[in-house]
């Protein structure tokens, strides 16, 4: 293995701060500027002139955050005053944000910095917090970090070829600063090493195939849906099957009528793939879509639309996955969703209708005609398997062979190196054979002693940490990583999974860090359809939507979200799913991410396109189609982000303006101060509009000067309603009506803003101006997402020291023309990303 | 509220005799002391929590409604603190504090301008004495998997919130092997843990000191599986336990936030009762929870930032904190249920329901009193050794104090805890 250690970079570094900070020196810029790169910050902007804090900061800080004003609780003179940068760290770190994002002193303000004040200031402020930096950065361990459980169950993918899913059950993961991929939330407990065990064993008895595998064979299932509406099916084995078109009634009210699961229950003999064909005869489709989704065993929601031809009996859909045989039933089920089965009210009551009529709270599938529902009869289910695509070839055969010869070498020789990622010694396969020969003694058969072995390999820290080997004492970022490290952490970057064999080769042969097989192999990868790790790691995370379903729009106020629209819960699945959906087309099809902030397309689906209003939209399945009113496109007009930043009642235009800080910009504001008044509705006073409120919100001074930030962005927003869809004007139902029947209400309509004005004091009228005028910054999103990325490609929180590698990242993916692929490309070649 | 019968686990209590304490006594004396620990999180409105008189004459305020008719078998402990714990500081962000430190007590600020690891928690702490007694040394349960145990490192012990996997780790498949099956088990499992020690020692060689503290970590919990593995042997030697005749396997978690928590106290009463473990915390509310069933539909945290200024918020967070104190009861109404001789599993019991806070919301530097004002309030008599039906004002002593008597009772030799000065005798019987 080879490794250096930049240690005269690290010397020079100390040598550079310590100098800069005395006094003003210069160092020259051609001395450094080849060989280290981070060096970039400290040298790049010192000006020529001597910059002195005290002044600056009591000319353009002092007024408004001394004593008297103290605006926002923050006071510059006490910083300036002390100068101690380790114990006031954060609020030095904000200082100095303001300041790179030139928003301090305010805009508006006449007394400000030229643009050279502002770059000497920064440079001056990053000096000083890089050197607290260093101090705290030493004391702050540097963690190994262990796999996730997602990275668990892809790394046991590959290695074996079975998706199996086995980490499910372990502990969830701690995201720490976003990402659930970072060393300080990954802790190993006892109940870790307990599932890590009973996993390796678990896997081990899946993909060690008998050696006479089983013939696939078909079986077909059919029921009559007439005679099965009601009665439970429970034939003593094999296969069960519940008919989809049984709709249930509660004591006169239609319950789950728009669902109703096909399920199979199936107990095989033996585990392998298996697939599932339903048949069956359409009647009433009419051309149109119906969506559905399938699932094994509660696992891998699918979506998908069936467009049959009417009245012939065919094969409307299959699916496959691994069915593990554990002597217990099996559930593979496909839902219908409502798909052209309209969750009406006129629907709903003429259902109502017919099941007073009938006092029966049995099936209601009989109406189907009247309802103009489509349905499928003469249902059957074909299921055919097991099969095992190229398994038998791999660690199953190699298994075999060892038992034979009764000698595991060849195994272990094959089979550890990819276990650990890295070329395994000699000693280390003694080791495991004594391991075995020790296990034979103790009384195991070969067979299981292998296995002993090998869960002993599973449960060692080689393969659950991505272990990567500075020398003991190196100091931070001044080791480089090996290609087998480097192959490691680009893959678990990109795939969230192992590297290949190719990565591992290339490792082998030493040529992985050389730049053109890098690149070649980052696109490789990209190409790759694991890549889709990107989307489910990195995108979901960024943008948030695993918290869209925690959302409750109150029914109301919102009709969609009534039981007459299924508790709105196909819709709210919806909203989760575009963000996902749309993130996954920009990677995909490595678009511009200005894209995130707006873009001309949508990707939607029936229920959505439902709620925007755009017509001639079929399907549950997400389609990339044009944006038709101009107004969606990009993030932050998603229904499900609009919704997951309003209140159960209302909108919230500080959460919808902190959400697009957060997560377009990465400049979260700082929390409220203590015991603020809320926005809540005093109905004693009359209602009040959303800018009402805030305006009132914004008199209290330790409000203000963030409000000012916030508080634009979100009510430039509002004329998207709480669940975001579009308004015209704003209804407020008084909170003592809020229960009452819909038609007692008494609302009362307040205008939405005419114009909003922004902190610098540019204006804007309408949704599109607002869009351009984000995308105005688009480069500060740039840094926003990069610095994203990268805390999630490092697993760790970036430092100070980082910020020359997020500079570099910018400028190139600005050349690149802010293509996806080259934020992922920049964010591998950083210098960041290649040291420990 | 409809409650969907399918999610609650029947035939708990009255019907079951006690097949489990095979050590108990006719009269149930000698019964063993079972500790729970219910946290509530992001505070509560103390003002309408905190009995004005103390003593026994105590009335009954609004928050403490639901345990009106065990007035004489609670005690409200006022004004104990976590001294440490609320020490501002820069670095740590307040919001989280009060449910890490709540049963550590750690001074996360002690060293200056780092955000220090966490310490270990008093029911990790009580366990290490007498956790082996029980297959499951502690249950740590809550509503959202995020916990309020750690272990020995700082690190969090995860906690468990589906309803299944806890009744599995109970009853499943793993107690209900054979003898022989189990013997084998053991063998090969400590044969890897055996293993594993002695070969990462090799990979601890190459590495930094960071990276090493890591491996010490891991080392540290495949010990203490090994540790857990000779206590489960001892446990399987007894034999598999199976539930109480007529109880049900629980489904997934239920959808309603108050269903879910039923069943959570469902299984603690089942858990206690059959003697499985005798240490149980449950964090059973979260800062986002909305009950519409009672009219708070927005979220929980609003309120606590509300109530300051606003009636509206200030009532619906009272009812909130009136709802959660509610599971208590219900709580000890089931444990009431489960007869041991002579007495019942809540005489037996001494439980602890805390907030990591009072009712003001306070960041940073700027500091509010009221924050430290923690409503505490305890239940069971844990078998005779504690008496109940007093409201004490201890003018800030700390908190631990209270957690090194609970430690005592259940037969823990702890003398004291972090910042703690010695146990309260004026609860004790």
């Amino acid at each position: 293995m080879k490794y250096f250690i930049l240690t005269t970079t690290q010397h020079i570094v100390e040598k550079a701060v310590v100098t800069l900070t005395g006094g003003i020196r210069l160092f020259s810029q051609e001395k450094f500027k080849m060989k280290f790169i981070f060096l970039n910050l400290i040298i790049l902007s010192t000006s020529t002139q001597a910059f002195e804090p005290v002044k600056f900061f009591n000319t353009y800080c002092n007024s408004c955050h001394d004593e008297d004003s103290a605006k926002a609780d923050f006071r510059t003179d006490e910083l300036i005053a002390k100068m101690d940068f380790n114990g006031s760290f954060i609020k030095w770190e904000h200082t100095l944000m303001h300041l790179v994002d030139h928003s301090m002193p305010p805009k508006k303000k006449k007394k400000r910095p030229q643009h050279e004040e502002y770059e000497a200031a920064i440079t001056w402020l990053r000096q000083q917090l890089i050197k607290a930096e260093m101090i705290r950065a030493e004391k702050k361990p540097k963690w190994m970090r262990r796999l996730n459980k997602k990275e668990y169950n892809n790394t046991i993918r590959d290695l074996f070829g079975v998706k199996m899913d086995i980490s499910d059950a372990f502990p969830i993961d701690d995201a720490i600063h976003g990402f659930d991929n970072v060393a300080e939330g990954l802790m190993v407990s006892p109940i870790h090493i307990e599932n890590y065990m009973k996993a390796a064993y678990r896997v081990l008895d899946t993909v060690i195939l008998p050696e006479k595998l089983p013939k696939p064979g078909q079986s077909r299932y059919a029921i009559n849906w007439e005679i099965l509406k009601d009665t439970p099916n429970k034939p003593s084995g094999g296969l069960r099957l519940r008919d989809g078109n049984s709709f249930q009634g509660d004591k006169g009210k239609p319950k789950d009528w728009v669902g109703g699961p096909f399920m199979c229950r199936i107990r095989p003999e033996n585990s392998g793939y298996y697939k599932f064909t339903l048949v069956g005869i359409p009647r009433n489709f009419k051309g149109r879509p119906l969506g559905a989704f399938h699932m094994i065993q509660n696992k891998n929601r699918t979506s998908f639309d069936v467009i049959p031809k009417d009245d012939v009996k065919q094969d409307l859909y299959s699916f496959e996955g691994w069915i593990n045989a554990t002597g217990n039933y099996l559930n593979a089920e496909i839902n219908w969703l409502n798909g052209h089965r309209k969750n009406t009210d006129s629907n709903f009551r003429k259902l109502q209708g017919y099941l007073k009529k009938k006092r029966t709270d049995k099936s209601l599938g009989t109406y189907w005609k009247e309802l103009d529902w489509p349905i499928i009869e003469e249902v059957e289910v074909r299921v055919e398997g097991p099969f095992y695509k190229d398994l038998p070839n791999g660690f199953s055969k190699l298994f075999h062979t060892a038992v034979k010869s009764k000698n595991g070498a060849t195994l272990f020789e094959e089979f550890l190196p990819k276990l650990f990622r890295r070329p395994v010694t000699k000693s280390e396969i003694d080791h495991y054979n004594s391991l075995t020969a020790n296990e034979v003694k103790a009384g195991e058969k070969y067979e299981d002693a292998l296995k002993q072995a090998l869960v002993t390999a599973m449960v060692s820290p080689d393969f659950l940490f991505i272990v990567e080997t500075p020398p003991p004492g190196t100091p931070k970022g001044k080791y480089a990583l090996n290609d087998f490290e480097l192959a490691s952490r680009l893959s678990y970057f990109i795939w969230s999974s192992m590297p290949d064999n190719e990565l591992l080769n290339l490792a082998k042969q030493g040529k992985l860090s050389s730049e053109q097989t890098f690149k070649k192999q980052i696109s490789r990868m990209l190409k790759d359809s694991k890549a889709e790790a990107l989307t489910t790691g990195f995108g979901q995370q960024w943008i948030g939507n695993q918290n869209i379903p925690n959302a409750m729009p109150e029914p109301a106020v919102y009709e969609e979200f009534r039981k007459t629209h299924a508790n709105g819960e196909n819709l709210k699945a919806a909203m989760t799913e575009e963000p996902r959906e749309f993130f996954d087309v920009i990677r995909k099809e490595d678009l511009d991410i200005g894209n995130f902030i707006d873009s001309n397309f949508v990707v939607i689906n029936n229920e959505i396109a439902q709620l925007y209003g755009y017509k001639d939209f079929q399907g549950i399945t997400f389609k990339k189609v044009p944006s038709q009113d101009g107004i969606r496109g990009g993030l932050i007009t998603q229904a499900g982000i609009l919704t997951v930043t309003s209140e159960a009642t209302r909108t919230s235009p500080v959460k919808r303006g902190i959400w697009i800080l957060e997560t377009i910009f990465n400049r979260p504001p700082p929390p409220p101060p203590p015991n603020v008044e809320p926005l809540e509705e005093k109905e004693e006073n009359g209602l009040t509009s959303m800018v009402q409120k805030l305006e009132a919100h914004r008199e209290n001074k330790a409000c203000a000067s963030c409000h000012m930030k916030i508080d634009p962005l979100g009510l430039a927003l509002e004329r998207f309603d709480g669940i975001g869809k579009l308004r015209e004007k704003e209804r407020v139902v008084p909170p003592s009506q809020m229960y009452q029947p819909h038609w007692k209400q008494k609302p009362v309509y307040f205008e939405l803003p005419k114009f909003i004005e922004f902190d610098d004091g540019s204006k804007i009228k309408n949704i599109k101006e607002f869009k351009q005028h984000l995308m105005s910054r688009k480069d500060d999103f740039v840094r926003g997402f990069t610095e994203k990325m990268l805390i999630y490609a490092l697993g760790r929180e970036l430092l100070i020291s980082d910020q020359a590698a997020i500079d570099k990242i910018v400028s190139e993916v600005k050349k690149d023309k802010y293509k996806f692929s080259s934020v992922v490309k920049n964010v591998a070649f950083s210098n960041s990303f290649k040291t420990r | 509220m409809i409650i969907n019968r399918r999610h609650f686990l029947l035939g708990l209590g009255a019907a079951i005799p006690l097949p489990y304490l095979h050590s108990l006594d006719k009269k149930g004396t000698n019964a063993p002391v079972r500790l729970i620990y219910l946290y509530t999180k992001s505070g509560m409105w103390t003002d309408a929590f905190t009995p004005q008189s103390t003593g026994k004459n105590w009335e009954v305020t609004p928050i403490l409604k639901p345990l009106e008719k065990f007035r004489s078998e609670i005690s409200i402990l006022s004004k104990l603190r976590h001294l440490n714990a609320y020490k501002p500081n820069p670095i740590v962000n307040r919001h989280g504090q009060d449910q890490v430190c709540h049963l550590t007590a750690a001074d996360l600020g002690r060293v200056p301008g780092i955000a220090s690891k966490n310490s270990i928690s008093i029911d990790q702490m009580i366990a290490r004495q007498i956790g082996e007694n029980t297959r499951i040394p502690t249950l740590n349960l809550s509503i959202d998997g995020s916990s309020i145990a750690f272990n020995g490192n700082g690190d969090k012990v995860p906690s468990e919130r589906r309803p299944d996997i806890i009744f599995d780790r109970m009853f499943g498949s793993k107690t209900a092997q054979s003898v022989g099956d189990l013997e084998k088990r053991f063998r090969r499992e400590k044969s890897v843990l055996d293993n594993v020690l002695a070969q990462t020692k090799k990979l601890n060689q190459k590495l930094g000191k960071d990276d090493r503290d890591k491996i010490e970590a891991y080392l540290t919990s495949v010990r203490e599986v090994e540790r857990q593995l000779q206590v489960e042997k001892k446990w399987a030697a007894k034999g598999p336990v199976s539930a109480p005749a007529g109880t049900k396997k629980p489904g997934g978690i239920p959808k309603k936030r108050t269903d879910h928590v039923k069943i959570m106290m469902d299984l603690i009463t089942l858990a206690l009762q059959t003697d499985q473990s005798r240490i149980v915390t449950f964090k059973l509310g979260d800062m986002g929870c909305m009950y519409p069933e009672i009219g708070a539909s927005d979220g929980y945290h609003g309120y606590t930032h509300g109530a300051g200024g606003n009636e509206d918020q200030k009532n619906k967070m009272i009812k909130v904190d009136t709802h959660r104190v509610g599971y208590m009861a219900y709580l000890m109404e089931k444990l009431k249920s489960v007869k041991e001789g002579d007495k019942d599993l809540l005489y037996n019991s001494f439980i602890h329901y805390g907030a990591g806070m009072g009712q003001t919301h306070g960041e940073g530097a700027k500091y509010i009193k009221g924050f430290d004002i923690l409503p505490n309030i305890i239940a069971g008599n844990a078998g005779g050794r504690i008496k109940q039906g007093q409201h004490i004002d201890f003018e800030f002593k700390p908190l631990t104090n209270l957690f090194v008597t609970m430690g005592q009772a259940a037969g823990a030799n702890i003398e004291s805890f972090v910042d703690s000065t010695g146990p309260i005798s004026e609860i004790m019987a």
